[in-house]
């Protein structure tokens, strides 16, 4: 396999929590909004729960097979055909990922920034910008996510605290909000909003371990649990349950309701950045993805030549859907409803299967000994 | 040695699969490796003559005179002589390099005072000349190439018939300037002093600040046809050696005619030829110098230019001066928060400016809309012609400036813009915001302390100015991290430029500042091989009780 | 070569076809910014949109004239009427006369007439709020007469900047609550939620012909407690346009209005209310007044208990309140009668407030006051909560004021001795 560069624990944490974090712009909230109402906060708290749970199981999966990533586990428990078969499965999977991100970003972007502009040009100019990015490699986009990640942060909450004049507490009463059956229910299916955790197990010697993606995956998690239970509390303090089900954008409507004065309102146009950065660093790691995912399956030493061909079926990937409502209501809902399939359960049958026909690494007694 | 590889090599290994192994230069930490350093390439061979010259007279005045070219090249002088009737020999120097007074007070009055009774062998009279000539250094020469290289420096050389070796005797002394205030990079409170031409006075004034016997400054030669001396200065128990071996091993192998200035010698020694930041420092104070060089980097000085190059920086050094610690921590954390607010000023403002009133126009307060319309209604350019203009006209300004003379030249600059500005507000050419942005910006460029990196940042504004005339706050939001990934790829001979911030161990060269006796510790991003600057505790004296303030005058009866 | 000029060829084509222009680059001086936006019924169309918006024309140089400044300031802005199907289609009917875009983005406030918001103004609202261009922070105004003769009479007789002139009279209302500012996004959520109904400003014109010729009343008659309505306060000034009251909704639909002394009451029971100058009538002296300035202490404490098909609403109010002027001369500020003093401001608000809130429930049955807040405290699931509907068990339920008032402050004096003659 190529060298693909070292990422230290810090950049490796602030990768995970910012591709992770950038749905939070889009319709992820309001989605969630319309399925839970007024126990959105708490569903997310669950979800985030159950992602620390399973991608847990996960890790003892990468335990079995220590110096391997991902596909290397598919190929030891599978064997080589299958193995490889499910891999660019999860190359095709991380190809729909980054174009229905694109494609989200792209109308959040018509719909707010630039209404007159073809998307085929605000596409190509994302794309370009992420073969910059994936060209110079998986230590760039450390770099810059550890650099990016607390601006973005420090952004997102002082969005809440500007608005927060506005806020009216009593808006997420009742507090049982749908039922707690029902809360539960969607907590656990919308667990697949953190399944970007599992980049971690592909990445896995970039990185430095099993015992090094525990922390960062779990710590991660973390944080993004709680940003976006804040985010859910705020928007339904300002919204309720009824209003917030509406919006394309929960976040940027919240931030068009800022008013301080004459001259401190209208201050969505600095949360433009805020969504943006993310979004483009969210773009690059996708496509990252699918290279690295397919360099792996394949073996193949340099993947730099693969950028372009892939950069082409990622664009058409993205003029498939033709309107934004297959995109809010298919791709979307595929996504962050039901990638939890693929990407937690697979690996943890996967380890079910390792477990009772005692399929281990190479390397595995020599690790225990 | 490969080439490295050209911009239509990386775009071609999108398309095709290349061979391209490049090894890139990774800084080692000394103290935990092996010091086993990777062989380079020696100095070039000497092409010339390496054979030890002849050791009679006539092959050797015309040595002399077919490597300088007598008689039509009249600035090196052999002046013959004959000692007590029986040497005979000359004297050979450079005029105009060479103290005259010296080499005929010091040189020929002895040597013709000297009493011959005894038959002398050439060895005998070599080691009595030694003893005779009253100079401070004497060096032998018998190689053709050191020769002509010391007669080039302003050495006087004395070559006696039968002699194996030329002896050179110190007489340099060409007209040189004083030492100045700094030109370009004032202060208020660091020292007044700046680099000259002389590579001798630089060296004596970084001498005057580190006396320590651990200051090693090397010298080598640079430059094919024209040498020029260049010094290295390290201090060798501190700097990392695989960054002051990469330094020399680059030096050694420029093959080039003649290196006039330090901004050339720089730019055949940069990491990244391409990149829009400069990855050397550039400084004509020896204080600004010395500092870096306790912290364990690499100084170059060319002769006969005034400035001196540090390696390796990253990108916060380029915006620190000396001044941010010569004053309190409170100041200092200020003028860096000033200098920051400074550099994103000076290349995203007008970009800003140009996209928010195209692209985002809800974001302006409503009044303050209004009164830019208005002042818009009589103005035919689009904001980004309008923009452009300014710009172009600030940059002629800035350029006409350095080259009007004398008194003429500081009031043009401050004047023209201001009449300019005027007079283009006047004629409805330009609105008046737009000069205050202009000169927001222009004033924030100026306020960068390297010279270098404020042209950078100019090409860089131009880039996000169309940035956002095409895009808007997307165009820049790209702008800013591709710009960003970019940055953080360049490499100044091993350290990354953003180590500062991407750094996450602790370290004392923080982007702020922290109170000067907190700062315990080198650049870590450098990796010295010593890490302590200081003791935790650094005041001693707060440990020791206060001594109670008595006058011992004021007790009775005393 | 072949491969070089393939690669260059292929940049060349593919910046031609994409990157040839900036789309949504537009000069701030190409268009127009409405600060006010009406709506009527109109006769030939649906719907009957007035804008008005800043001119450019006072030339912004260093030699500007200051004689342009002290003009009145009815040329600074432009008024125009065009009748449409929809809001936003008229933004292209106005391009056959204006020779500039219009664009909504810096609306300040739209003003919908009262015939039109009787008949149910939701689904203005709903265009208004899917459409970008106009920002959920725009007010909210009912206007009592057409709102095209509302924005006709708007001019600004003080400075020269039409936005900040509304901008600053609609955050007055937070200074004397006798109307308040309400944006689309807070309407739009009142309207589509079940916690409580929503209100708009209400405003009007007044012809200021009630007080044009000097009184000849003997006996001046003393109205306390009257609240007034746009367009009949008797008052002379230079603009006719005035803002007072708030039009109260059920749904989608106007059902009423408060007057602007009821808008206060409301306000104070909302915790929206800060401070304002309250007239009290004087029990020993009925022919004099008091002067209060009333504020609040702490918020509104609200508690609803709900039955099956009954509710009780218990509210409890702690203010503050500064003396500053008795007419009657009465010694007041001793410590005896300072609690007479606090039980005659504490009897006029309690009625007040009362009238107000049986308003709400008899007349117009909606819950403006957002009581439902402290009803769902009762309620775990929403599903019980919208199976208990509680905006219909509002108009019958029992309402149980305590208030407490405390005069702290007596003003610069605290003795008020005789008159001699």
């Amino acid at each position: 396999m190529q060298k693909q560069g070292t990422l230290t624990f810090y950049e490796s944490f602030a990768f995970i929590t910012l591709i992770t974090m950038s749905k939070i712009f889009y319709t992820s909230v309001t989605s969630a909004m319309n399925l839970t109402k007024t126990s959105t906060w708490f569903m997310t708290l669950i979800s985030c729960f159950s992602s620390v749970i399973m991608f847990y199981i996960c890790c003892k999966l990468m335990e079995r097979f220590p110096g391997e990533n991902l596909f290397g586990v598919f190929e030891g428990i599978l064997g080589k055909f299958f193995g490889k078969i499910f891999g660019m499965f999860v190359c095709a999977y991380a190809v729909y990922y980054s174009s229905s991100n694109l494609l989200e970003f792209v109308n959040m972007l018509k719909v707010y920034s630039l209404p007159n502009t073809p998307p085929t040009l605000i596409i190509t100019t994302m794309l370009i910008a992420a073969l910059i990015i994936v060209y110079l490699g998986l230590e760039v986009i450390g770099k810059i996510s550890s650099l990016l990640l607390i601006p973005v942060i420090l952004g997102l909450l002082s969005i809440f605290l500007f608005a927060a004049p506005k806020y009216n507490f009593d808006a997420i009463k009742p507090y049982l909000g749908v039922g707690l059956k029902k809360t539960f229910e969607v907590g656990f299916l919308r667990s697949s909003a953190y399944t970007e955790v599992t980049i971690l197990l592909v990445l896995i010697n970039s990185i430095g371990g099993v015992k090094q993606i525990k922390k960062i995956g779990i710590s991660s998690l973390i944080l993004t649990g709680i940003l976006f239970s804040i985010s859910f509390l705020c928007y339904t303090f300002i919204f309720g349950y009824a209003a917030g089900g509406e919006n394309i954008s929960g976040l940027f409507e919240l931030s068009t309701t800022i008013y301080f004065n004459r001259f401190f309102q209208r201050v969505d146009s600095i949360l433009l950045f805020t969504w943006i950065i993310p979004s483009i660093v969210t773009t690059s790691a996708g496509i990252y993805l699918c290279l690295i995912d397919y360099s792996n399956v394949f073996k193949i030493k340099d993947y730099k030549p693969l950028i372009f061909p892939f950069l082409f079926i990622i664009f058409v990937v993205t003029s498939l859907p033709k309107n934004s409502s297959e995109v809010i209501e298919i791709n979307m809902k595929i996504i962050r409803q039901y990638s939890f399939l693929p990407l937690y359960i697979f690996p943890i049958i996967l380890l079910i299967i390792s477990i009772l026909f005692n399929k281990k690494g190479k390397n595995y007694n020599a690790k225990k000994a | 040695m490969k080439e490295k590889a050209s911009i239509f090599k990386k775009l071609l290994s999108l398309v095709t699969y290349t061979n391209n192994n490049e090894e890139t230069f990774s800084l080692r930490n000394p103290l935990v490796e092996d010091t086993k350093l990777p062989p380079y390439i020696k100095s070039k061979d000497t092409i010339n003559e390496n054979q030890p010259i002849k050791t009679d007279l006539s092959s050797n005045i015309k040595f002399i005179e077919n490597s300088f070219y007598l008689p039509t090249n009249k600035g090196v002088i052999i002046r013959r002589f004959n000692l007590g009737n029986r040497y005979e020999g000359f004297l050979v120097y450079l005029d105009g390099m060479a103290d005259s007074k010296l080499s005929g007070e010091f040189i020929l009055k002895p040597l013709f005072n000297l009493n011959f009774e005894d038959y002398l062998s050439s060895e005998d009279l070599e080691n009595k000349l030694n003893n005779v000539v009253e100079v401070n250094r004497i060096t032998k020469a018998n190689i053709p190439k050191e020769i002509i290289s010391l007669i080039l420096n302003g050495d006087t050389g004395i070559f006696i018939d039968g002699f194996k070796n030329y002896l050179f005797c110190e007489t340099r002394g060409f007209e040189k300037r004083n030492i100045d205030k700094p030109t370009i990079e004032g202060s208020v409170k660091g020292s007044q002093e700046a680099f000259t031409e002389s590579l001798l006075s630089n060296l004596s004034l970084i001498h005057r600040l580190i006396k320590d016997t651990d200051l090693i400054a090397e010298r080598l030669v640079l430059g094919d046809r024209c040498t020029s001396n260049c010094a290295v200065i390290y201090i060798r128990d501190l700097a990392n050696p695989t960054i002051v071996e990469e330094v020399k091993r680059r030096l050694n192998n420029i093959s080039t005619d003649f290196i006039l200035n330090s901004g050339i010698l720089e730019q055949f020694i940069e990491d990244s030829p391409n990149s829009i930041i400069p990855t050397t420092l550039s400084t004509e104070r020896p204080d600004r110098a010395v500092s870096h060089i306790t912290d364990g980097r690499v100084a170059i000085i060319l002769d006969n230019s005034p400035f001196a190059i540090i390696v390796p920086v990253t990108f916060f050094t380029l915006i620190r001066t000396t001044e941010d610690k010569a004053v309190k921590w409170q100041y200092g954390i200020l003028l860096r928060l000033i200098r920051i607010f400074a550099v994103t000023v000076a290349t995203l403002l007008p970009g800003l400016y140009i996209a928010t009133t195209n692209f985002h126009i809800e974001m302006i307060p409503t009044a303050l809309l209004i009164t830019i319309a208005q002042s818009r209604e009589n103005v035919p350019f689009p904001t980004v012609l309008e923009v452009v203009f300014m710009e172009l006209a600030f940059e002629l300004i800035r350029e006409a400036g350095i080259r009007i003379p004398g008194i003429i030249g500081n009031t043009i600059g401050i004047v023209g813009a201001l009449i300019l500005g005027q007079a283009a507000v006047q004629a409805n050419i330009i609105s008046p915001i737009l000069i205050i942005i202009i000169s927001f910006t222009g004033l924030g460029g100026f306020s960068v302390p390297d010279f270098n990196l404020s042209y950078g940042l100019r090409i860089i504004r131009i880039i996000f100015i169309t940035l956002g005339a095409f895009f808007g706050f997307f165009g820049i939001s790209l702008g800013l991290v591709v710009g960003l990934a970019l940055i953080s790829n360049i490499n100044s001979f091993g350290v990354p430029m953003l180590s500062d911030i991407t750094l996450r161990k602790k370290q004392s060269s923080k982007l702020l500042r922290v109170p000067i006796w907190k700062e315990e510790f080198r650049p870590k991003e450098i990796q010295p091989i010593d890490e302590r600057k200081e003791e935790t505790l650094s005041r001693k004296w707060t440990n020791k009780p206060l001594g109670k303030l008595t006058n011992k005058y004021n007790k009775k009866g005393r | 070569m072949r491969k070089k000029l393939s690669l260059i060829l292929v940049i060349i084509i593919f910046i031609s076809t994409n990157f040839y222009g900036c789309y949504d680059s537009k000069e701030v001086d190409d268009q127009v910014y409405p600060s006010l936006l009406g709506i009527d019924k109109g006769t030939f169309n649906k719907l009957r949109i007035t804008i008005q918006y800043p001119t450019y024309m006072a030339s912004l140089s260093q030699s500007s004239d200051a004689s342009n400044k002290s003009e009145n300031i009815l040329s600074g802005s432009n008024i125009h009427v065009v009748e449409s199907p929809s809001i936003i289609e008229a933004q292209d009917l106005f391009q056959t006369e204006i020779s500039r875009r219009v664009s909504y983005i810096h609306l300040k406030g739209i003003v919908i007439s009262e015939d039109i918001a009787k008949d149910g103004m939701g689904y203005l609202l709903s265009a208004m709020k899917k459409y970008r261009d106009i920002r959920s922070s725009a007010s909210l105004m009912v206007s009592r007469c057409t709102a095209e003769n509302f924005i006709k009479e708007n001019i600004s007789s003080i400075g020269s900047s039409l936005p900040k002139m509304i901008e600053l009279h609609l955050s007055q209302g937070k200074k004397t609550n006798y109307f308040h500012l309400v944006s689309s996004i807070e309407f739009y959520r009142s309207m589509l939620s079940n916690y409580e109904e929503s209100i708009a400003t209400y405003v009007g014109v007044n012809d200021m012909t009630s007080i044009d010729k000097p009184s000849t009343n003997p006996n001046p008659p003393l109205n306390i407690g009257e609240g007034y309505v746009p367009g009949e306060i008797p008052r002379n000034g230079i603009a006719k346009r005035e803002f007072a009251g708030t039009a109260v909704f059920k749904g989608d639909i106007m059902v009423g209005f408060l007057d602007s002394y009821e808008t206060r009451f409301y306000s104070l029971i909302r915790g929206k209310y800060k401070n304002g100058f309250m007239t009290i009538p004087d029990k020993n002296a009925p022919d004099k007044v008091m002067v209060f300035e009333v504020k609040t202490q702490k918020k509104p404490k609200i508690k609803v208990i709900t039955d099956k098909d009954t509710a009780e609403i218990n509210i409890e109010l702690t203010l503050d309140a500064d003396l500053h002027s008795i007419q009657s001369r009465t010694n007041y500020e001793s410590l005896g009668m300072i609690n007479d003093l606090n039980n005659q401001l504490k009897n006029y608000l309690e009625d007040g407030i009362r009238k107000t809130i049986l308003k709400t429930q008899n007349e117009f049955k909606s819950d403006i006051f957002g009581f439902g807040y402290a009803a769902v405290n009762n309620f775990l699931t929403i599903d019980s909560w919208e199976e208990y509907d509680w905006l219909s068990k509002y108009p019958k339920a029992d309402c149980n004021l305590t208030l407490n008032v405390n005069t702290s402050i007596t003003g610069v004096t605290f003795k008020s001795k005789e008159i001699t003659n």
